[in-house]
């Protein structure tokens, strides 16, 4: 399985770094599919992750159906596609194929969150 | 009827009376009918070891009634709880789907009821249940969430007294009651487990605690805790 389900879908944006995606307390219009650069997600203004390509930023707040709890702003150039988020869910009920990539990266991204919890509880 | 540990139980999901209000199990009859074939109940006395850190993932837990602490540890040994799991989350989910050792341990801080059920079991019920991995990836996405604050209040937290403001005015926003004396906060955790949330000494924590009670920040009676002065508490967190 693989994203490319999403592709005919999404509208594509050759970003400059600095550009930001989304504000912290936004609510969640969409995801973006991040194909080329990073995009780096900040909280309170502090830079604390930055994200990949073959990454979906904004995934979990469309999931969970929050405002994002984070700005995420690009770190250098990159190309993402958006995907609205009404679309997208729409996407997941017609194509069932794309929730276990959906599972594996929210589970992914937990994963990465108690890595740095205990690298942070180690200090 | 008399049951284990004084536990109300509920061994058929589909007769569960708390399921609408539960993230995971609020599904439809099918989904929760397909649930309940495959799960398996379970009631455990408090400080059951569910699963730990570094073991190759057997299932999921769906935490039914109690509550259970998710620590993680490092090499040397110095534990942190990353969450206290409460009714309704389901425990394991992200090491059952990836197919890798659990990155937490988790254990039962009360008398608590499990469904487990078998990785295999909760693949193919994914597979077949769209409306599972819906509430699964919302279940999850909570979980993400709720690690990101954690991470925010460890590493912007200043201080330990910033950390235990951050924790405390956490639980007042969570499950705080008004009373006249002040937000009441029913505590069921040690000083030691309050130390592993935010990653300090035992020491600390009494001391932490001690100097709020002082300054009349809080004030303690019993299992409960008081607070006093929620100003002084968002006074204390710089961020």
């Amino acid at each position: 399985m693989t994203l490319d389900i999403l592709r005919p879908y999404e509208t594509l944006h050759d970003l400059p770094a600095g550009k930001l995606l989304f504000r912290e307390g936004e609510p969640a219009d969409g995801v973006y599919v991040l194909h080329s650069g990073g995009v780096a997600l900040a909280f309170s203004n502090k830079p604390m992750v930055v994200l990949g390509p073959g990454e979906i930023v904004g995934l979990t707040t469309v999931m969970s159906n929050r405002a994002h709890d984070c700005s995420a702003v690009t770190h250098g150039a990159c190309v993402v596609g958006f995907v609205e988020k009404a679309v997208f869910l729409r996407l997941l009920d017609e194509q069932p194929a794309l929730w276990l990539t959906v599972l594996r990266m929210i589970s992914e991204n937990i994963n990465a969150c108690w890595q740095s919890m205990r690298a942070l509880a180690v200090r | 009827m008399p049951s284990p540990y004084n536990l109300e139980v509920e061994y058929n999901c589909s007769e569960c009376h708390v399921r609408a209000d539960r993230l995971f199990c609020n599904m439809s009859p099918d989904a929760v009918a397909a649930l309940d074939a495959v799960k398996f109940t379970g009631l455990y006395p408090k400080g059951s070891l569910l699963f730990v850190e570094g073991e190759e993932p057997r299932g999921v837990f769906i935490l039914c009634s109690g509550r259970a602490k998710l620590t993680t540890s490092s090499t040397e040994g110095k534990t942190l709880i990353v969450k206290i799991a409460e009714p309704g989350e389901v425990l394991g989910a992200s090491a059952t789907i990836l197919g890798k050792p659990y990155e937490v341990s988790a254990e039962t801080i009360e008398p608590s009821q499990l469904n487990f059920v078998k990785r295999e079991d909760f693949l193919k019920y994914l597979n077949t249940h769209p409306e599972a991995c819906l509430h699964t990836a919302r279940q999850l996405s909570e979980k993400y969430h709720s690690a990101q604050r954690e991470i925010r209040s460890l590493g912007l937290s200043q201080t330990t007294s910033e950390k235990l403001a951050r924790l405390l005015l956490d639980w007042c926003d969570r499950g705080g009651e008004s009373t006249t004396k002040g937000i009441r906060l029913k505590v069921l955790l040690t000083h030691e487990e309050i130390a592993q949330m935010i990653g300090t000494t035992r020491e600390t924590v009494t001391r932490l605690l001690s100097d709020f009670r002082r300054k009349k920040i809080i004030d303690v009676k019993g299992s409960s805790m008081f607070v006093i002065s929620k100003p002084q508490l968002e006074h204390l967190v710089s961020v």
